[in-house]
């Protein structure tokens, strides 16, 4: 229908035109579209490839520079409740583990020796078994090294107030009970040492956030 | 009854029934359980890829999901519920990404893409509205055509 109408006129009325109105306004809206089609597809592209490999658990703690929530937990290897309430006025070192995390194997001699250089400096360490069997964390601890205390996390509560995606987490908190700085992934005896000691002259130590966690199997 | 009446009651009953189904979902009493689904259904499962704690099976939502259900039975709201999460996870645990700072782009973006198509396919129709009058069509075409019809 089209057609015949542009034949039509072409020949009546402007045969030396090569293009009507209509032709060069949808031409030209064609060209606009494309313009605006390939633009488009190069912000995405742009968005798109900046964004992959950024690991989406790799996020900002909210929780840095606010109160450490509390808790109570039982103890992993003896009797009673562990009251966070209580550790107010330490430092305070809190590693989520499990059994089953690579990673945690991977620091858990780092952190002995940490605890044990920072032992006499007011800082506790305290490990929050995570996801895991009694059983499987105690095999876990008799094939490593005893230094400090574990909890156990039931029903993953205090992960979940301290907002845990994965595991090994560090939380570092004050002797005032906020939160000043987090390991994500496997902390190591130097960035321990580091983080601990820019607490202990007073200042804001660096949080390091991009180190890979683990997720519970299954998930 | 012509087909054009039967056309017209298909539609009307269609939209009868529609208009029931969503009002019938709209106004079924809310349980408690309910609530806690769909306060779960706005909280992505931290340890799984893109999926919300009420979905997930994995261990971490469903203990997500029990501490929504005890915030629930204490009285609490959906938004202190979820304002509870982001204060601990941060606003990437919610799956709907929130209406200010940077993700408002995402919500507002596709209001100008719509006008811009709704633009662009109105101009079109328009576009195809002078239909040349078939009869002077004829005439117009005559010397081409040479007049075979």
């Amino acid at each position: 229908m089209s057609t015949v109408d542009e034949s039509v006129t072409d020949v009546d009325e402007q045969p030396r035109t090569p293009l009507d109105p209509h032709q060069q306004r949808s031409a030209r809206l064609i060209r606009w579209f494309i313009g605006v089609f390939f633009v488009v597809v190069i912000g995405f592209g742009a968005i798109f490839a900046s964004r992959f490999g950024i690991d989406p658990s790799l996020v900002q703690s909210p929780l840095l520079g606010k109160p450490a929530p509390t808790f109570e937990a039982p103890y992993l290897e003896k009797e009673g409740v562990l009251k966070s309430e209580t550790l107010t006025g330490q430092i305070v070192v809190l590693n989520f583990w499990a059994s089953w995390c690579v990673a945690c194997r991977a620091e858990h001699d780092d952190l002995v020796r940490a605890s044990r250089a920072y032992e006499d400096k007011g800082v506790v360490f305290i490990g929050v078994d995570f996801q895991d069997t009694r059983k499987d964390a105690i095999a876990f601890l008799d094939e490593m090294v005893r230094a400090y205390d574990n909890v156990v996390d039931d029903g993953s509560r205090v992960a979940i107030e301290y907002g845990v995606y994965g595991i090994p987490e560090t939380f570092f908190i004050d002797a005032d009970g906020i939160v000043q700085a987090k390991i994500v992934g496997e902390s190591s005896f130097y960035l321990l040492s580091q983080t601990l000691d820019a607490m202990l002259r007073g200042e804001t130590p660096q949080s390091s956030l991009d180190g890979y966690v683990q997720s519970p199997p299954g998930s | 009854m012509s087909s054009e009446t039967r056309r017209i009651a298909g539609i009307i009953s269609t939209v009868i029934f529609a208009v029931i189904v969503v009002i019938g979902f709209t106004l079924a009493p809310t349980t408690e359980a309910d609530r806690v689904v769909a306060i779960g259904n706005r909280i992505m499962c931290p340890v799984c890829q893109g999926e919300s704690i009420s979905t997930s099976p994995s261990e971490t939502a469903r203990a997500m999901l029990d501490v929504v259900a005890d915030k629930v039975a204490a009285g609490e709201s959906d938004e202190e519920i979820i304002t509870y999460f982001v204060a601990s996870y941060g606003e990437a645990i919610l799956l709907d990404p929130p209406f200010a700072g940077k993700t408002l782009v995402v919500w507002l973006l596709p209001i100008p893409i719509v006008i811009l198509g709704a633009w662009m396919a109105v101009s079109r129709l328009h576009r195809s509205v002078p239909i040349p009058d078939p009869t002077r069509e004829r005439e117009r075409a005559g010397p081409i055509t040479g007049g075979e019809r």
